[in-house]
């Protein structure tokens, strides 16, 4: 197996197990993961020679993360995750191509515990991307100076497809497959 | 039922020696059924340790980073004795009733 493979793999199963924590006390996360960590490397120096069946063996002998993130919240005495009004309505909101909508929508979608903070940032922050653009003179060549505030509109778009996709994923227990 | 039982497993394969997790794993993967997503042991292990039933250190290990390994603690060793003694009765309680259920 290569070094970037084995990464991918690994890496892939900790971020998404992380995402399925994000309702579960931050100290408890951290905790479950490092555990979680520590039992891959244990399981990967115990491994003779490291194929990528043998990592794939690993990872799934530990569980889908749905399942472990069920069970940690289980026995920490948190409620099922069930997608609610907080995270639709924010969605809905934020893809109303009024600023100060949006900023509401932004900030009921950061009290909800649906979605880890990377995924939150990732949202939240497309509707800067055509500023970036701009800054960056992209926009220029792709829309022409008269056009590239349309961008305003489309880029939460965005922001909100990615949010309710992982809002879908997580509701459904569907995620993508490792496949080697 | 099998849920409940792990948990003083994993206590009783703590009453000879402080293990560590993946030990634990291992150890409970030898009995076929115990332990189907290995994953699970972790919040399994946390909350032990947030009952103080185990207590935690961590130990340098050869060539590895260090080990968290798991205790049991006095709490934990009144818990299982406990447990051994409801298991004893449960038991044969239930081997009794399936027993005159197959005669009958």
């Amino acid at each position: 197996v290569t070094a970037p493979r084995a990464t991918q793999i690994v890496d892939g199963y900790l971020a998404r197990l992380e995402s399925e924590l994000a309702d579960v006390p931050a100290v408890r996360r951290r905790e479950l993961l490092d555990d979680v960590r520590a039992h891959i490397a244990e399981a990967r120096a115990a491994l003779g020679e490291e194929s990528d069946a043998g990592l794939l063996n690993i990872i799934e002998r530990l569980g889908d993360p749905g399942v472990v993130a069920a069970e940690a919240r289980e026995r920490s005495g948190i409620p099922a995750f069930r997608p609610g009004l907080q995270e639709i309505g924010g969605l809905a909101l934020f893809i109303v191509p009024l600023p100060w909508v949006w900023l509401i929508g932004a900030a009921l979608i950061w009290r909800s515990n649906a979605w880890t903070r990377r995924q939150k940032l990732i949202g939240t922050a497309t509707p800067l991307l055509p500023l970036v653009l701009l800054v960056a003179g992209l926009s220029l060549p792709v829309v022409g100076l008269g056009h590239w505030w349309r961008l305003f509109f489309w880029a939460p778009l965005l922001g909100a497809a990615f949010l309710g996709n992982r809002l879908w994923q997580r509701h459904t227990g569907r995620r993508p497959t490792l496949r080697s | 039922m099998r849920k409940g039982a792990l948990e003083y497993c994993v206590l009783a394969l703590l009453t000879e020696r402080p293990r560590y997790g993946f030990e634990l794993v291992e150890l409970l993967g030898q009995v076929d059924g115990m332990l189907t997503t290995e994953g699970t042991i972790y919040p399994l292990l946390s909350r032990l340790r947030r009952d103080r039933l185990v207590e935690t250190e961590w130990r340098e290990s050869s060539g590895g980073p260090p080990r968290k390994y798991y205790r049991l603690t006095a709490d934990g060793r009144r818990g299982l004795a406990a447990f051994r003694d409801e298991w004893a009765t449960f038991r044969s309680a239930v081997d009794r009733i399936l027993k005159q259920g197959g005669a009958s």
